[in-house]
């Protein structure tokens, strides 16, 4: 091969390492991008050759097969039966421990065309569980480069001087094109008269490639050229092909026992039966639950209570920052840029980062352990009914901290329906930025009393939002599941991986990805979102220019002037003329223009809702809410001379905070998830669309 | 026998994987026919059920194990006489 780069694609079976061996040969080189018009990432890692040959290797989802059972598993197919990338080659990645099954996927690579290494991954456990494998004879009957590699041990001097296993396996993988590949498929006899009629017209194709077009033509229509098309034309009787299908998968068995019985010899009385034994306590239907309760528990206290300590260490450092940079930088409209507008907005991206990191820490130590199939198994039965993935109880657990690091949480759900469903229904759970707006709510309308002697009201209410925030995020599972079809029928098949003692460097790179996918990602969105709304809330008419002097005047000559200043700013701004604007949209909710500025400042983060009301009735900053209470109990509408915080309104807010998609971040994080701007919108749509239904069926019913 | 009717432990071995229900995966992921199968445990609800499949560990839901068919092994036949 002259050619100075080469692209190979890392294909094998889910739980075989792949990632951790892509992690060893590329190093921290990587690239996440996507495929087109899907949400699956591709990830790619670039790494040379002692000859100066750049290699790219791109990192395709896990599959068992060509044959695709989920969305991700079919950009497998899609990429290398189409090639519009231009792959060279394959490096496949098998597990020493389960070579059988491996193998078939091997085999229809091969028939593919595609020049393979085969990469045995995890041979440091082959001594302890009596496997012995001769390499050479591998090599010799699958006529393809063989190499046993462990991604776990291959560290130390060895890879450091460029001589350990990791760097003879990148010197190999040129190696693949001495050989010329082994063809299986041919000898079937499988394809029937279809095939065999118009495969004259294709002398350059290979009979696989055809079959393949064949038999999974409605997965990529689209992608079919126009060469093509007569494969679409031929007649497909679904249930015919299905049979071959299966005869192809025992013939392809039938040829690798016999390669594999030459090769591959294991003492089965060395099998220990471990993860059997511990599975019988982590999967025991008491035990197993507790422990699960446990583990969920942790991961919860992790993200609710250790990551505040250092989200408020980030606080205080930009505040001290902000008040800083004021006193010592001059006094003008770009320093208020740089301090209220762009540090508050980098200090807005930051404060998420101690959740993400403490949450994809849980999620990736799970996930190596092989935790996290186990509760696909304890609670698949539970979340299957709403269209969620086992798995989903992840992100609509870490909901109840934030929305931010719960849908990014959702990347571990393997099937990209289940997954997105748990992306879209996140958002209800009632997060901890709700929690203060229902506090000073519940504390305004809600009377402090006991009921039955013994139930707190108050606690009830606050309860029930959040039970209502639950059976909402389920709800709309329900109805998204019914709506978001999938062509692929949902059979429960998982496989259980091995236990294993965690990477540490592979949990490090998963945290790290996360954090650089999330700062980098939604990170710029949340950033030019607060500068937006800087300005909007710092800039206004000729009123707000001259505040001092209309102020004034205004002062003397009415009575419902507000106290202060900072508050008439706040009014004649864009953002006060916004809510002024929208008033008429929220008072059939029971809202004055007030608490709709509160309501279009708090799309920062919904706690901001409350600190507008406190600069809007000039009470000022104040840590405990007593001032803002009071202040909220005696206003008054100034036309009909009524209290604005009604009973009425308190449900109606309340009921609109539990449903609406007041947060910018979490859109922006959706954005970036699903790499289009359609699901955040649909979510804003009908969180909000039920929000404002809900209060004002409240609202009109109550006043 | 169905796979479903398995006991915690017991043996037996796969003989319809080829049905038109069942999907291609299955086979795929080495359940084939005359393939040995135990029943290690099961989730709390009932399914999904979780094998030694051959040499693979795997759950499968209930929409599969009510459909495979499989005969208990002859150890099995032998103890329960």
């Amino acid at each position: 091969m002259s050619k100075k780069k080469l692209k190979i694609a890392l294909v094998g079976n889910p739980n075989t390492g792949k990632t951790s061996l892509f992690n060893k040969l590329t190093g921290l080189h990587k690239k996440i991008g996507n495929y087109p018009g899907i949400t699956v990432n591709r990830v790619s890692g670039t790494f040379k050759l002692d000859d100066g040959t750049e290699v790219e290797l791109i990192d395709l989802p896990g599959t068992y097969s060509l044959h695709p059972t989920s969305k991700d598993e079919e950009v497998v197919l899609k990429e290398l039966l189409t090639n519009r990338e231009g792959i060279d080659g394959v490096l496949m990645v098998a597990d020493v421990n389960n070579l059988k099954r491996n193998l078939i996927l091997l085999t229809e690579l091969q028939d593919l065309g595609y020049p393979v290494m085969l990469a045995i991954n995890m041979c440091d456990e082959m001594a302890k569980k009596g496997i012995r494998i001769d390499v050479e004879k591998l090599q010799e009957l699958l006529q393809i480069p063989v190499i046993l590699v462990s991604a776990k041990k291959s560290k130390g001097n060895g890879e450091r001087k460029g001589k350990g296993k990791i760097h003879q396996m990148r010197e190999m993988l040129p190696e693949i094109f001495k050989f010329s590949s082994k063809k299986y498929f041919e000898y079937y006899g499988l394809t029937g008269t279809n095939i065999d009629f118009i495969k004259p017209d294709f002398p350059q194709e290979n009979t696989y490639k055809l079959w393949l077009l064949y038999t999974e033509q409605d997965k990529f229509k689209s992608l079919i050229d126009a060469h093509y098309k007569q494969i679409l034309e031929l007649p497909l009787d679904h249930s015919i092909v299905k049979r071959l299908l299966q005869k192809e998968v025992v013939k392809r068995y039938r040829d690798i026992n016999h390669i594999l019985k030459e090769t591959y010899h294991i003492d089965k009385r060395k099998a220990t039966g471990l993860t059997e034994r511990i599975d019988r306590i982590l999967l025991h239907k008491i035990w197993g639950i507790l422990i699960f309760v446990l583990i969920m528990f942790l991961v919860f206290q992790a993200i609710f209570t250790w990551a505040s300590i250092p989200m408020d260490w980030i606080d205080n450092f930009f505040s001290q920052t902000n008040i800083y940079l004021k006193a010592n930088l001059p006094d003008n409209q770009l320093t208020a840029l740089l301090t209220d507008g762009i540090l508050s907005g980098i200090a807005g991206v930051l404060i998420f980062v101690p959740q993400i990191t403490l949450l994809f820490l849980f999620i990736a130590l799970l996930e190596e352990m092989g935790y996290m199939s186990r509760i696909v198994f304890l609670m698949d039965r539970l979340m299957q009914p709403f269209g969620l993935s086992g798995k989903s109880v992840v992100p609509l657990l870490s909901g109840t901290a934030c929305a931010v690091p719960a849908i990014m949480s959702a990347r571990t759900i393997e099937n990209s329906k289940e997954r997105l469903i748990s992306m879209l229904v996140t958002p209800f759970i009632t997060c901890s930025a709700r929690l203060p707006v229902y506090t000073i709510i519940i504390a305004l309308i809600i009377p402090k009393e006991e009921s039955f002697g013994f139930i707190n009201l108050q606690g009830l209410v606050l309860f029930g939002l959040y039970f209502l925030g639950f059976a909402s995020a389920l709800l709309a599972a329900f109805i998204l599941s019914k709506f978001l079809t999938s062509k692929y029928k949902r059979y429960f098949i998982l496989e259980m991986p091995e236990y294993k003692a965690p990477i540490l460097k592979n949990v490090w790179i998963t945290v790290w990805d996360n954090v650089k996918a999330f700062m980098f990602g939604a990170g710029k969105i949340i950033v030019a979102f607060s500068i937006i709304l800087w300005f909007l809330a710092t800039h206004g008419g000729p009123k707000f220019k001259d505040a001092q002097k209309y102020f004034q005047t205004e002062k003397s000559a009415h009575t419902n002037t507000p106290s202060d200043l900072s508050s008439y700013k706040l009014e004649h701004s864009y953002l006060g003329q916004m809510g002024k604007t929208i008033e008429p949209v929220l008072k059939p909710l029971g809202y004055d223009w007030k608490i709709g500025i509160a309501i279009i400042t708090s799309f920062a983060a919904r706690e901001v809702f409350v600190s507008t009301l406190s600069t809007i009735y000039s009470v000022g900053a104040n840590d405990d809410d007593q001032l803002l209470r009071e202040r909220m109990a005696s206003e008054r509408n100034l036309v009909t001379g009524q209290k604005t915080f009604t009973f009425a309104v308190g449900i109606s807010l309340l009921l609109f905070y539990v449903f609406a998609m007041q947060c910018f971040s979490t859109l922006a994080t959706l954005r970036n998830e699903t790499k289009t701007w359609k699901w955040p919108v649909l979510v804003f749509v009908y969180m909000t669309g039920t929000a404002y239904i809900t209060a004002l069926m409240a609202y009109q019913f109550l006043k | 026998m169905k796979l479903k009717d398995l006991k915690i432990n017991q043996k037996a071995i796969i003989v319809n994987c080829q049905d038109k229900q069942l999907p291609l995966k299955l086979m795929e992921m080495g359940c084939v026919d005359g393939v040995e199968v135990t029943l290690l445990n099961k989730a709390p609800l009932g399914t999904p059920l979780y094998f030694m499949m051959g040499d693979t560990r795997m759950a499968l839901g209930k929409e599969i194990v009510n459909e495979l068919e499989v005969v208990l092994t002859e150890d099995d036949v032998k103890e329960k006489a």
